[in-house]
């Protein structure tokens, strides 16, 4: 196509040659010379030509019989020490994929874990296609259940999915209609780099269903029974779950405007005592006068559930926000009304904004804050900062106040100074240091007065890594807080981690974590949550050795994405709680574990204990990635769940995805 | 001379049934020393299935009206390929492999300015269909552009007019940028415009390279992400800062056909 496009230009211009090239965009240009010129320069060589070709990006001998697959085997041993409570995880992760041509993508994922015991194994077929526009996705295993993407289209409540031990299967009609089921029994994930899967008993059913009935109109249903499942809230842990939940939803999709009306009733029984509950909601959004305006009701009575999960429940309110976004300027604010709807809780409000302004290219300014006023509580905090790009990379300076009247109260301020440094390429660096001032007030306890204590910290961080050979890469997350509180010592959060590829299968990958700094993070503000003033975090560290081999073989080159003949690189990133807003990862900033995160809406992976995931062999080109955000913590959310990635052939891009607070 | 026709959008995979060849980065813009070798790396990798043997060597290049890149083979008359040497003049690559080209750049001690080349991968003949039964024996190639400025050279860029042209069946706004510094600049900024129907408008200048001595023009666009995006009703002022490399200039102008 393109060198008929040059050889069409070659004719045109009644010409010796063509050559299609984009310097001014920078991309490289394709030509094609239909005669050899006349005089040419010679080129002067290095070292006169006998410099040793670099044959190892080269590649291996590849096997290009068979469909394209690709595995992964990898031993792993750890040591993880938390305040004194030692956990030894040793055991294997095995994965693999074929993409069949018939038959969907086929994915196995298992992990064998000795120390505190246990096997888990995923099997999963996506994107097994009918020819009468069906579509089916299925799974097998320890499997996360499913739910209608109209359970994910609201946007201030969410209906989790739950881990189960059982199995999952969706039919999908192009976009008009989906139909879902799953069944196993519930649990929870558990341990560091190689997950467990500590069940609940009992049994957990889902059905869902959702049709575009008619243009513009969507209508979903989904049902959830739990039976004899152990509530992971019981103190004692002898509370027993059954539960019923039933959920409706009906969109209206305009052109600029979009309004959901959600139903929800559930009838939950924890040992013998029924609670039964109805709640709904009605969200909408309307792209009007250049903003984006959401805004909604919302009325969930006291012992709401869903499945064997309490979810927002006993309040009843109102919402807006409102969104700007232009060249030079980024806008955000809104405001929550949350009354109790028992009079047993609290009333609430809630207040934010946010702004940033481009002063030019180079620098922007900004500004947050938020309040919080619950009965009688109240919090706030405000944060101002400026963006500057310059030589040496990009800078942030900001300047944060938090305060509430807590028992104890509890004032910070706040200031640092981040910077992402331009680098050579294969290399990364960004630094941070800031200055901390965390006071808790005094407070009675009974007739003694508890004295209040000022904490002021100074902290210095350090984020990256770098190729240290062709074959040696070293990555680390670095954070020394030097401490004044009563003779509290300084403490330091580290984590390094060394990948050495011995040959294109087999590599060893070091990890070592080391926290000794006790002080506590500062309180976030959240609309639905109580402000709770944080603990000090747990003194804790690990190490970890992983072992692995992976290859890959089919026919020629089909890379995920890809077609027969594509070349192929890895994806790489991290999901992270983004604890400064900036979109960036700075030192000292947590992953975000067990998250599932698809390539092209068909591949899955999980992220792991850092926050990490990985794919290994995806077509070049653009690529999307999105994140299915169920297992993140609150008050954590991903602003925009979809990515676009550009993959190079052989090269590993990476994406770190900023997970932000919900405002 | 091979004389070039460009492109406004080039993917960066070139296929034909034996060059099917990927190149990394597409670009380098590199900062010199007098006196000093520099050495960068090209990845080139074979996307075909079977192994490929690619060709390459320097030429110079210059920019059309039209913004098209013009290659030269002989030595233009300000020409520093001299200062470039290559790892081979032809490598050959496996199924899927990929090779790391090498090239080194030594500015001699009295260089001064910006230094401008390419380096051309290419490709073994092949057939192209040029429609109406015509086929053409053709060799493909990829240009990576590179620019080395040497210490003190920077762009100084100036608007000698403004105009109003019809571009992709668009009436589009335009300045013509004249460079008389000593190395390539692009333009950037924020503008905003308010169009014969009041609205507001927010441009921003295309980022063509403009290379020292030449005039070239430069498109304001639109920068909206509304799909179709506004069109802009003429006349329009257009105000706002126009940046390059580190500086700065207010700009304001009305633009009619």
């Amino acid at each position: 196509m393109i060198l008929r496009r040059a050889a069409a230009l070659v004719l045109a211009a009644g010409l010796l040659g063509a050559t299609l090239a984009s310097a001014q965009s920078g991309a490289p240009a394709v030509s094609a010379a239909a005669a050899p010129p006349t005089t040419r320069y010679e080129d002067r060589l290095i070292d006169g030509g006998t410099l040793a070709a670099d044959d190892e990006a080269l590649g291996a001998p590849y096997n290009p019989e068979g469909w394209a697959r690709y595995w992964r085997v990898e031993g792993v041993a750890s040591y993880y020490d938390q305040q004194g409570l030692i956990t030894r995880e040793n055991g294997f992760r095995l994965s693999g994929r074929i993409d069949t041509p018939q038959y969907g993508a086929v994915s196995a994922d298992a992990t064998l874990r000795v120390g505190p015991g246990s096997f888990i194994a995923t099997l999963v077929q996506r994107d097994f296609a009918f020819d009468n526009r069906w579509r089916a996705n299925n799974s097998l295993g320890v499997v996360t259940t499913l739910g209608i993407d109209l359970t994910r289209t609201q946007y201030r409540f969410y209906l989790p999915t739950f881990a189960a031990l059982g199995g999952t299967t969706e039919w999908i009609r192009d976009a008009d209609l989906q139909l879902q089921a799953s069944v196993g029994e519930p649990g929870n994930f558990d341990g560091f780099r190689l997950s467990g899967f500590q069940s609940l008993h009992g049994t957990l059913s889902t059905v869902g269903a959702q049709w575009a009935f008619a243009p513009q109109w969507q209508a979903g249903a989904q049902y959830v029974d739990t039976r004899g499942v152990d509530s992971p809230y019981a103190v004692n842990g002898n509370g027993q779950v059954d539960s019923r939940a039933g959920y409706a939803s009906l969109a209206w999709i305009g052109v600029s405007t979009r309004l959901q009306a959600n139903v929800l009733a559930s009838d939950a029984s924890t040992d013998g005592l029924s609670v039964r509950a109805n709640g709904i909601w009605l969200d909408g959004r309307t792209v009007w006068a250049g903003l984006t305006h959401n805004y909604g009701v919302f009325r969930l009575e006291p012992g709401l559930a869903w499945g064997y999960q309490p979810i927002n429940n006993d309040i009843e309110g109102a919402y807006y926000r409102f969104a700007y976004s232009s060249l030079r300027w980024q806008m955000d604010g809104g405001i929550d009304l949350v009354d109790s709807v028992s009079g047993r809780g609290t009333n609430g409000t809630y207040l934010t904004l946010n702004g940033r302004y481009q002063l030019n290219t180079r620098m922007g300014l900004g500004g947050n804050g938020g309040y919080l006023k619950n009965g009688s509580q109240y919090a706030a905090q405000a944060s101002v900062y400026g963006d500057l790009v310059w030589s040496q990379g990009v800078s942030r300076l900001q300047f944060s106040v938090l305060t509430n009247n807590n028992t104890p109260s509890n004032d910070a301020q706040q200031i640092s100074l981040d910077h992402t440094w331009n680098m050579p390429a294969g290399t990364r660096l960004s630094t941070t240091i800031n200055a901390t001032r965390d006071a808790t007030g005094s407070y009675a306890s009974g007739d003694a007065t508890v004295p209040g204590s000022t904490l002021r910290r100074v902290g210095v961080g350090l984020l990256g890594g770098g190729d240290i050979t062709n074959n040696v890469s070293l990555d680390a997350n670095l954070q020394y807080n030097l401490l004044t509180l009563n003779g509290s010592a300084s403490g330091v959060y580290g984590n390094v981690n060394l990948n050495w590829r011995l040959s294109p299968q087999w590599s060893i990958i070091g990890t070592y974590y080391d926290n000794t700094d006790n002080t506590a993070q500062l309180f976030v503000l959240d609309p639905l949550i109580p402000v709770v003033n944080p603990l000090p975090t747990q003194r804790s560290r690990a190490v970890l050795l992983s072992i692995r081999y992976e290859d890959r073989a089919g026919s020629s080159v089909v890379p995920i994405g890809g077609r027969a003949g594509s070349p192929a690189g890895t994806i790489a990133g991290t999901l992270f709680l983004d604890l400064n807003d900036n979109g960036r990862r700075d030192p000292g900033e947590p992953g975000a574990p067990n998250v599932t995160v698809l390539l092209n809406g068909r591949f899955p992976t999980r992220t792991d204990e850092s926050g990490r995931f990985e794919f290994p062999f995806v077509a070049a080109g653009a690529q999307t990635i999105s994140v299915i955000p169920d297992n993140l913590p609150l008050p954590w959310a991903i602003g925009s769940p979809r990515f676009t990635v550009d993959v190079s052939a052989r090269s590993t891009a990476t994406l770190d995805i900023a997970a932000r607070r919900i405002r | 001379m091979l004389v070039l026709a460009a492109a406004a959008v080039v993917p960066l995979r070139a296929s034909a049934q034996q060059f099917a060849a990927m190149v990394s980065p597409p670009r380098f813009e590199l900062e010199g020393r007098p006196g000093q070798t520099q050495r960068q790396v090209i990845e080139i990798t074979n996307g075909d299935a079977s192994p490929a043997t690619y060709k390459l060597r320097t030429a110079d290049w210059t920019l059309d009206d039209n913004a098209a890149v013009k290659l030269a083979d002989e030595l233009a008359k300000d020409s520093c390929r001299p200062w470039v040497a290559l790892e081979r003049r032809e490598i050959t690559v496996p199924a899927g492999g990929r090779y790391r080209f090498r090239f080194e750049v030594t500015p001699p001690p009295e260089a001064t300015g910006e230094c401008r080349f390419a380096v051309l991968v290419g490709g073994g003949a092949a057939t192209v269909d040029a429609g109406q039964n015509i086929s053409i024996p053709v060799n493909a190639q990829i240009a990576v552009i590179v620019y080395v400025t040497l210490p003190g050279a920077m762009p100084e860029l100036s608007i000698v007019r403004t105009g109003v042209a019809e571009r992709d069946g668009r009436q589009v706004p335009l300045l013509y940028v004249r460079n008389t510094g000593r190395a390539h600049g692009r333009l950037d900024g924020f503008l905003e415009g308010t169009d014969a129907g009041g609205r507001r408008i927010e441009f921003t200048p295309n980022g063509l390279p403009i290379l020292p001595g030449e005039t070239r023009e430069i498109a304001l666009n639109v920068a909206s992400e509304a799909d179709p995006r506004p069109a802009v009703t003429f006349p329009i002022t257009i105000r706002g800062n126009l940046e390059w490399s580190g500086k700065s200039t207010p700009f304001e102008a009305r633009f009619a056909p």
